[in-house]
C-alpha cells in the first residue's frame, strides 16, 4: 500500500465506489454511536469522568520528561532495558538491534499502531526475519500486503469472503469445501496461529498506556493475542509513542474506563494486561528479556504547540467512528496509517504537511469528533489550525488561495461587496430553471463552482439581496 | 407605553443576503411581533469562510470590519448558528489585553442566534397556525447543536405552531456534509452524507426538512433537486413567521 | 542510543510535576458480600462469563466437575495460580488434575485469583512461581475460583491492592472480563479468538457468621 495522502481526493472516490468497503463502514457508522453512547449513559458521571481524563493526560504531557525517566528507573529496577528513538528509522534500527541480540529468526506482534507507523514489518523483514502479525485483523491484511484501515479493526475493509480466500491461499491445509463461514475461519486462524505462537523467538507489542508509577506497560486486547505475544518468546519488546505515559493507577483506571466504553461500546475490553519487566528469578516462564522502545517520531514537536492536545489521544477510534467524511471513504484514502479526524491531525505532524496537507482539509469541522472523545480534544480547531499552516507554507492550490484572498477583499469593501450580490442575485436568477412547487434552480454553471454542480443543483437567488430589500424600504 | 422599543441589530448572513432574503424579511417580522425595533447597520461577511479555511488575517481584518459594524447595538440577532459561532469566536483572534480583544469579547457576549434569542423571550403571546397537517423533519446543524446549544429552542418554537407536526432523524447528530468549502471541494462524500439526512427525512414521512443554517439548507435541497426527492427545505424563520400570517387569517372565525 | 534520550529530554523537559490530581471514584459496588457478588455477575454475565456461587473450596469443586459435565467437556484440568480457594480439588473424585506443562489447545484450567472486581465483573491474575499466564491463555476453558475476600468493590480497590503488594510487582497483571473475542470476521463479536472460549467464575460465600 502506497502510504501518499496527496491524493486524498482520487482515493476517496475510490473508496466511494467500493460495495464491500461500503457495507462496512455503513454498518459500522449505524452501529457504533449507539453501542458507545449507551455505554457511556450507563456511567454515574460521565462528565466528570471525562474531564478527569483530560485532566490526566495533560498533566502527564506537562511533564512528560519527568514521567518517562520515572517510568525508565522502575523498568529498569524489575531488569527490563528502555531504549529511546528519536525517529521511526532510529526505533526500527533498535528493534532490529535486539532481535539479532536474541538470535531471532522468528517474530510475532500484537496490533500495535506505532509499529504501523515506522514501517516495523518491513525494516525486520529487511533483515531476514520472519514476521507475523497475531491480531486477527492484522493477520488477514498482513496475508493480503495491505496496511490497516482502521485504527482498532484494521481489517474492516476485508468482507468475510475475502478472508476465506485469503486463508484459502495461505494456509497449506486439505479442504473438501471452500472456507465460508466465520466460525470455520477462526478456529483456523487459532490453529495456524498457535504454532507461530510456540515457534517465535521474539514478540513485539505496543503499549495502550505506561504507568510511571510501577513501570507497567499495559496491553489492551479483546483476543488475548498480546498476553501469548508478551508471554511465550523469549523476549518481549514493547514499542509506543512517548506520550503513552500517565503518572498512576488512578490515572490508568480512569481512561480504561473511558477506552473501551469509547471504542466499542463495552465497559471494559477482555484483557487488560499490566506488564512489568522480564520473567523473575522464582518463576520457570515468561520472556527473560524485557524492552520498552519509547518512540518520538514528530511527538515532542507538538508539545507547547497549539497542537499539543492531539498527544492526549488514547487511540479509541470514537472520532472515526463518527466522522461523516471517514465513514464514507474509511482509513486507505488518507493514505496515513491514522485515518480520521485523529489521523488527520496527527499525518501531518509524523509526514509532514506537504503530502498530507489535503487531510486537515477534508473534513466538514462538524465537530463530532470532538463532542465523542474521551480527552476531550479539539479536533476540529486543531484541524483549522493545519490548515492555516497549509495555507502560509504554499501546500495548498493557488486557486484556493486567490478565493480567499479575494473573498476576503470583496467584503472588505461593501459598496462593491452589495453590487457583486446584486449582480450575483439576479444573474443567477436569469440562468435558473424551474423546480418543483414555483422554486427555481440552476442545474450547471460554467467554469465555476464545478464541484458543487457535479452532484447537486443550485437552488435559485430570489433575486436581489436583502440589504438592498432593506434600504429600499427604508424612509 | 411611552418608551420606545428596544433595538436588535439583524446581522443578516451572507448566504441569506443573497440567496433568501425572504429569510431576512422572516426574522424582521418575528423580532417585530416580540416587540423590537430592527435595525440592519451596513454589513458584509464575518469572516467564516477565511477563519475555516485557516486565513486568520483575512478572518481578522473582516473581524474588524464586523465589530465596528455592530458596535452601536446591546443585542445582534443572526438567523444561521455558524456565522454567531464564528462571532463568538472572534475573541481568539486577537491578543488578550488588546483593545480588539475586549471589543470581541463584548461582541460575541452581544449576539444571539435567531432561535435561542426568540426562545429567550419566552412563549410567543400569541397563535401560530399552518395551513396543515404538514409533517417536517428537523435538522439540526452541528454548529447550532455543538457549539451553541441549540436543541429545545427551535422545537419549542416549532412545537407551538399548529398544523405542523415536527418529526426527529435518528441521525440527528450526524452532519449533513454540507461544511462550507468541503462541499465544493469534496463533492462526493458531501452527497453521500447528504443522502443519508435526505433518506432519512423522507423516511420520516417528511414533506418539509427545517434547519437554521441556510448553508445546509441550500446544499440539502439542491441535493434533493438534483435527485428529484418530493422533499422541500425551509429556514425556520420562514416556517415560524408564515404562521403567524395564517394565524391572522386564523382568528377572524374565533 | 544515548544521545537520543538526552536529546528528547531536552526537548520535552524534566521538570517535577506538582501532586497528580486525586482520584474521583465513579462505580462503586455495595460492602455486603451477596449485592457485591450480584454486580459482579451482572457484569461478567454481560461480557459472556457464566458465574456460579458456592458455599466452601469443596462446595465450588463439585460445582466445577458439574460445569465440565453439563459442558461435555473432559474432567481433565490444569490447575495454576492455587489459592485456598482451590483446596477442594483434590478431593473432588469427578476431577482429575493434571500436572505439570502447559494445557494444550482444547484444555481446561482452573485457576485462584489475586482478585475480582464486582464492579467490572473482572477477574485479576498475577503471574508469578505458581502461575505463568500462558497456562490462561492457551486454555479453551478457563476456571475461575474467588476466594470470600477477594471479591473487591472496583478498580479503584484494586489498585489499593496492587500498591500494598510486595516488591517487585508481578511480571503480569491480568485483568480478565469474560472469553476472549473478536470482531474482526464481522458483527455480531465471536468468542475464542487466541485466548479461552470460555470463562466461568465460581464465587466462594463467607462463612456465615464469620
Amino acid at each position: 500500500m502506497d502510504v501518499k495522502t496527496a491524493d486524498f481526493r482520487q482515493r476517496a472516490r475510490a473508496a466511494l465506489a467500493q460495495p464491500t468497503l461500503q457495507r462496512s463502514l455503513q454498518g459500522m457508522r449505524r452501529a457504533m454511536p449507539a453501542l458507545r453512547s449507551a455505554a457511556l449513559a450507563a456511567l454515574p458521571d460521565h462528565a466528570a469522568l471525562r474531564d478527569r481524563a483530560r485532566e490526566s493526560r495533560d498533566h502527564a504531557l506537562a511533564h512528560l520528561g519527568h514521567y518517562l525517566v520515572a517510568f525508565e528507573s522502575r523498568v529498569r529496577a524489575a531488569g527490563g532495558e528502555v531504549h529511546w528513538a528519536r525517529t521511526g528509522a532510529e526505533a526500527g534500527a533498535i528493534v532490529a538491534g535486539l532481535c539479532e541480540r536474541a538470535g531471532a529468526r522468528r517474530v510475532i506482534k500484537s496490533k500495535s499502531m506505532v509499529t504501523e507507523e515506522i514501517g516495523l514489518n518491513a525494516t525486520l523483514a529487511a533483515r531476514g526475519l520472519q514476521v507475523t502479525e497475531t491480531d486477527l485483523g492484522e493477520y488477514i491484511i498482513q496475508l493480503r500486503g495491505e496496511s490497516p484501515s482502521h485504527i482498532l479493526a484494521p481489517a474492516l475493509h476485508v468482507s468475510l469472503a475475502e478472508v476465506g480466500a485469503a486463508f484459502e491461499r495461505h494456509h497449506r491445509r486439505s479442504r473438501t469445501a471452500p472456507l465460508t463461514e466465520a466460525g470455520a475461519m477462526l478456529v483456523e486462524a487459532r490453529e495456524e496461529l498457535r504454532a507461530v505462537f510456540r515457534a517465535a523467538d521474539v514478540g513485539i507489542t505496543g503499549a495502550n498506556f505506561l504507568v510511571a508509577e510501577t513501570g507497567a506497560a499495559v496491553l489492551v486486547t479483546n483476543e488475548g493475542n498480546a498476553d501469548l505475544v508478551a508471554s511465550l518468546p523469549a523476549t518481549h519488546i514493547v514499542v509506543t509513542g512517548i506520550e503513552k505515559v500517565v503518572a498512576t493507577l488512578d490515572d490508568l483506571g480512569v481512561l480504561l474506563r473511558l477506552l473501551a466504553r469509547s471504542a466499542i461500546g463495552e465497559p471494559l475490553s477482555s484483557y487488560t494486561t499490566l506488564v512489568h519487566g522480564p520473567r523473575r528469578a522464582t518463576e520457570a516462564a515468561g520472556p527473560a528479556a524485557f524492552h520498552v522502545v519509547l518512540v518520538d517520531d514528530g511527538r515532542s514537536a507538538l508539545l507547547g504547540t497549539p497542537r499539543q492536545e492531539i498527544l492526549r489521544c488514547i487511540r479509541c477510534s470514537a472520532c472515526l467512528n463518527h466522522c461523516p467524511v471517514y465513514t464514507a471513504v474509511g482509513g486507505h484514502a488518507y493514505g496515513s496509517v491514522y485515518s480520521g479526524p485523529m489521523g488527520a491531525v496527527l499525518a501531518p505532524a509524523i509526514d509532514g504537511l506537504a503530502t498530507t496537507a489535503q487531510l486537515p482539509a477534508a473534513s466538514t469541522l462538524c465537530g463530532r469528533c470532538e463532542a465523542v472523545c474521551p480527552v476531550a480534544i479539539p479536533l476540529p480547531r486543531l484541524l483549522r489550525d493545519w490548515r492555516g499552516e497549509a495555507l502560509r507554507a504554499g501546500f495548498t492550490t493557488p486557486a484556493w488561495r486567490r478565493s480567499l484572498r479575494l473573498w476576503q477583499w470583496l467584503a472588505a469593501h461593501p459598496v462593491l461587496y452589495r453590487f457583486v450580490l446584486g449582480l450575483a442575485a439576479g444573474g443567477l436568477r436569469l440562468v435558473s430553471v424551474p423546480a418543483r412547487r414555483g422554486e427555481r434552480r440552476i442545474r450547471r454553471l460554467p467554469l465555476v463552482a464545478r464541484g458543487w454542480f457535479a452532484v447537486r443543483d443550485l437552488p435559485a437567488p430570489e433575486g436581489g439581496s436583502f440589504q438592498a430589500r432593506w434600504r429600499a424600504r427604508q424612509p | 407605553m411611552s418608551e420606545s422599543p428596544p433595538v436588535v441589530a439583524l446581522l443578516v448572513t451572507c448566504l441569506v443576503d443573497l440567496f433568501r432574503p425572504s429569510v431576512a424579511t422572516a426574522a424582521v417580522r418575528l423580532l417585530e411581533r416580540r416587540g423590537f425595533r430592527v435595525e440592519v447597520p451596513s454589513q458584509t461577511c464575518c469572516g467564516q469562510p477565511n477563519r475555516s479555511g485557516g486565513d486568520d488575517d483575512g478572518a481578522r481584518r473582516l473581524a474588524r470590519r464586523l465589530i465596528a459594524s455592530f458596535a452601536p447595538y446591546a443585542r445582534v440577532v443572526a438567523p444561521s448558528a455558524s456565522c454567531v459561532a464564528t462571532v463568538h469566536d472572534y475573541p481568539a483572534l486577537f491578543p488578550p489585553g488588546s483593545d480588539d480583544h475586549a471589543a470581541a469579547v463584548a461582541l460575541a457576549a452581544r449576539t444571539v442566534e435567531l432561535t435561542a434569542f426568540l426562545g429567550e423571550q419566552g412563549p410567543d403571546p400569541g397563535r401560530a397556525a399552518v395551513a396543515g397537517p404538514l409533517i417536517a423533519a428537523w435538522h439540526d446543524g452541528c454548529t447550532g447543536l455543538r457549539r451553541l446549544g441549540l436543541d429545545r429552542q427551535p422545537r419549542e418554537l416549532l412545537g407551538r405552531v399548529a398544523g405542523l407536526e415536527l418529526r426527529d432523524l435518528p441521525g440527528r447528530e450526524e452532519c449533513c456534509g454540507f461544511g462550507g468549502a468541503f462541499c465544493v471541494e469534496y463533492p462526493e462524500i458531501s452527497a453521500q452524507a447528504a443522502d443519508h439526512k435526505l433518506d432519512e427525512a423522507l423516511a420520516t414521512g417528511a414533506q418539509l426538512l427545517l434547519g437554521a443554517d441556510l448553508g445546509c439548507l441550500l446544499h440539502l435541497q439542491g441535493r434533493a433537486q438534483r435527485r428529484g426527492l418530493p422533499l422541500d427545505t425551509a429556514h425556520i424563520a420562514e416556517v415560524l413567521a408564515a404562521a403567524i400570517a395564517d394565524d391572522g387569517h386564523g382568528r377572524e372565525d374565533g | 542510543m544515548s544521545g537520543a534520550r538526552e536529546a528528547i529530554l531536552a526537548r520535552i523537559g524534566r521538570d517535577t510535576p506538582p501532586a497528580p490530581s486525586a482520584n474521583v471514584p465513579v462505580e462503586s459496588a455495595p460492602a455486603d458480600w451477596a449485592q457485591r457478588a450480584q454486580r459482579f455477575a451482572a457484569c461478567a454475565t454481560a461480557a459472556s462469563a457464566t458465574v456460579a456461587t458456592a458455599d466452601s473450596p469443596q462446595a465450588a469443586a463439585a460445582g466445577i466437575a458439574d460445569y465440565l459435565e453439563r459442558q461435555g467437556l473432559p474432567p481433565r484440568v490444569h490447575v495454576s495460580a492455587a489459592t485456598p480457594a482451590l483446596d477442594g480439588l483434590v478431593t473432588e473424585t469427578r476431577l482429575q488434575l493434571a500436572t505439570g506443562g502447559l494445557p494444550d489447545d482444547g484444555a481446561t484450567v482452573v485457576t485462584g485469583c489475586l482478585a475480582a472486581l464486582a464492579g467490572e465483573g473482572v477477574v485479576v491474575l498475577a503471574t508469578g512461581p505458581g502461575h505463568a499466564a500462558e497456562s490462561v491463555f492457551l486454555s479453551a476453558t478457563h476456571i475461575v475460583v474467588v476466594s470470600p475476600g477477594q471479591l473487591l468493590d472496583s478498580l479503584d480497590a484494586l489498585w489499593g491492592l496492587v500498591r500494598t503488594l510486595p516488591a517487585p510487582l508481578p511480571r503480569m497483571v491480568n485483568l480478565i472480563l469474560g472469553p476472549s473475542r473478536t470482531a474482526d470476521l464481522g458483527v455480531p463479536s465471536r468468542l475464542g479468538a487466541h485466548g479461552p472460549l470460555r470463562v466461568h467464575v465460581v464465587l466462594v460465600a463467607p462463612v456465615e457468621g464469620a
